[in-house]
């Protein structure tokens, strides 16, 4: 089952002067309890596509539809309310310092309603047990704890009301590699007892090969490659994926970084294909920008040379 | 080149780098490589005595035949710069904004050299960029650093660096800010200046991927001690201490591996840490782990392991 279906999504901010096109139209859908990576360089979109999906700022054209019912336009505690929760990149950041760990657990829960006072303690003290804290934390400051710890109670606040869906926009991005590995076994375990499914959003490739079904690499507020996690990584399609991959440095083998400086005398205009200046094969038909969709052995790749 | 002798950092009472000891030799990459708080950036800025709030307890650092933690500030920095430079995490923020990248050229030579005429700076500035394949040169000496993106920025700041032809370059997490492909342009000028020039350097890094495409050694540091140091392939392919292996372990790879997390979380620092900072997350640990701290032991001339435990 379809649990999350975007379509035509776009969104522009402005800025005194000039307008932002942050998402130029994105469309994917997640089904229920599968995980999908959605990766780009910073500025690309990622995260506006993800607070657009939470209710937390308005997108301009498109429709969302959650768990069956559209949700566009509508404000985020009436449409998705407990069904859908985020973690952020800076777990300290979305905490309140002046509560427990235990309250700010139970705090999750604080709109809807659904437990007695006694049945969310217990629930939340079994979910701190749970993401792998210690019983002894349970009344200590959320402040005190540590990075990876405070991540660990977020998610702990995102599960309390059983969601269907948990975006991570770059949750594990600010922790070390240790812990970070400690919060990927933890979405494994929650994705398999508990069914839940993810939008994973994060700039580290390799980290989504150990825990996506499928992948959607943006770039400028386009998905421009879409498919199975394993078979992108592999065999990239797109000349912007392509270059992604081999950007990724590998720890066993060295690898070649080739030069991105691709230098043209550009005819740039508004209509270019927004790779145009860094494509390795740019030509006039890119300068035109006439952006061909292609769907090729269960995947999609959006690029101007789609067709050959 | 670069000698460190069983360096000591404290901020107040708090040791956070504990006798630590690191050779650079002539046109060597060094990596240390280790989590955040482990002391890796402590150690680093100390080699210029960057940090006021910390201070040196014990140990020497010779550079050039001179103990550098003996030098008086102005010695200290008329070495600043111009015999080792440094490269920072976010290159942006070590610019100053209202001024030109040019100016920014022109000010690394005239800090040291009073009579500096800003048109040669200009001019051996291009050359420079030129070596280090940078393009554009014009463009980007008449923009400001918020004109530039960040991967530009610091690869800027790394020509900058250059300028004055150090023999030592100290970076801390030089690519960490940056999105993938840029980080990978970095790692690519970094080699290219090594190659051009044959500058050593000294780098502070968290990722395990850095090292291996970069260093010619790494050094593993945990809880404010070097655990492993070794050659770059001794490191990554043959490591010997607990904590070495599980952080390789845990890298995330583009096949799919499921990283593999190292229970428990790293340390924090008191007053009285004694034995192994790695002891109580590691699997091997014995009853002296905790007690002592372990004994330097040589597996070969370039690889060296702090350990009580492993290949015994």
């Amino acid at each position: 089952m379809c649990l999350l279906k975007v379509t035509g999504l776009t969104k522009t901010y402005k800025n005194k002067k000039d307008f932002v096109y942050a998402l130029k139209g994105i469309d994917f859908s997640i089904k229920q309890g599968e995980c999908l990576g959605l990766v780009g360089e910073s500025g690309c979109g990622k995260s506006t596509t993800a607070e657009i999906i939470a209710r937390l700022i308005k997108e301009d054209s498109g429709t969302i539809m959650f768990n069956g019912a559209e949700i566009t336009g509508q404000k985020r505690l009436k449409c998705v309310g407990k069904d859908l929760q985020m973690v952020f990149q800076n777990p300290k950041d979305s905490f309140d310092p002046k509560y427990s760990l235990l309250e700010s657990v139970m705090m999750g829960a604080d709109s809807y309603n659904l437990y007695s006072k006694t049945e969310l303690r217990q629930r939340a003290q079994e979910l701190i047990k749970y993401v792998g804290l210690k019983g002894s934390y349970l009344n200590k400051g959320i402040g005190s704890l540590s990075g990876g710890e405070c991540q660990k109670a977020s998610i702990a606040r995102a599960v309390i009301c059983s969601p269907k869906l948990i975006i991570f926009d770059e949750a594990t991005s600010a922790l070390d590699v240790s812990v970070q590995a400690q919060i990927i076994g933890l979405m494994r375990k929650l994705k398999e007892e508990k069914g839940v499914s993810f939008l994973f959003i994060t700039h580290d490739l390799a980290l989504t090969s150990s825990i996506c079904d499928n992948i959607a690499v943006m770039y400028s507020g386009r998905i421009i490659e879409y498919g199975p996690c394993q078979e992108v990584l592999k065999n990239p399609k797109h000349p912007y994926t392509k270059q992604l991959v081999s950007s990724v440095l590998p720890i066993n083998g060295c690898c070649n970084i080739p030069e991105f400086n691709v230098l043209r005398n550009t005819e740039y205009t508004e209509n270019s294909c927004d790779f145009y200046a860094f494509c390795q094969r740019a030509d006039e038909k890119c300068a035109k920008g006439i952006l061909n969709m292609a769907q090729l052995q269960g995947r999609s790749v959006l690029c101007c040379h789609a067709d050959d | 080149m670069l000698d460190i002798n069983n360096l000591s950092v404290s901020y107040g009472k708090t040791r956070v780098v504990r006798n630590l000891s690191l050779k650079v030799n002539d046109g060597e990459i060094v990596c240390i490589v280790g989590e955040s708080g482990c002391g890796k950036s402590t150690a680093l800025k100390s080699v210029l005595m960057l940090d006021k709030n910390a201070s040196i307890t014990g140990g020497s650092i010779i550079f050039n035949e001179k103990d550098i933690t003996k030098l008086n500030s102005a010695e200290i920095r008329n070495i600043r710069g111009l015999e080792i430079a440094m490269i920072f995490q976010n290159a942006f923020l070590s610019m100053d904004p209202t001024k030109t990248i040019g100016h920014l050229f022109y000010e690394t030579v005239k800090a040291h050299n009073k009579k500096a005429k800003k048109i040669d700076c200009l001019k051996k500035a291009e050359e420079l960029m030129k070596k280090l394949r940078l393009w554009e040169t014009e463009r980007i000496f008449t923009s400001y650093p918020f004109e530039l993106s960040g991967g530009m920025c610091q690869r800027t700041a790394i020509a900058a660096a250059m300028m004055n032809t150090p023999k030592l370059i100290l970076a801390d997490e030089p690519t960490s800010a940056l999105d993938v492909t840029a980080q990978a342009q970095v790692i690519r000028l970094l080699k290219q200046v090594k190659e051009s020039y044959n500058t050593s350097m000294l780098i502070v890094t968290h990722n395990m991927g850095v090292v291996a495409n970069l260093a010619d050694k790494a050094a593993v540091m945990y809880g404010g001690s070097i655990m492993e140091i070794g050659s770059t392939n001794d490191i990554i392919n043959s490591p010997e201490h607990p904590y070495t292996k599980a952080l390789i372990k845990a890298v995330p790879e583009m096949n799919g591996k499921i990283p593999e997390a190292i229970e428990g979380l790293p340390p924090e620092f008191n007053d009285d840490m004694v034995g192994c900072p790695f002891a109580p997350r590691c699997s091997m640990a014995k009853d002296m782990c905790y007690k002592k701290f372990p004994e330097k032991r040589d597996l070969s001339q370039s690889h060296t392991v702090y350990c009580n435990c492993c290949s015994l």
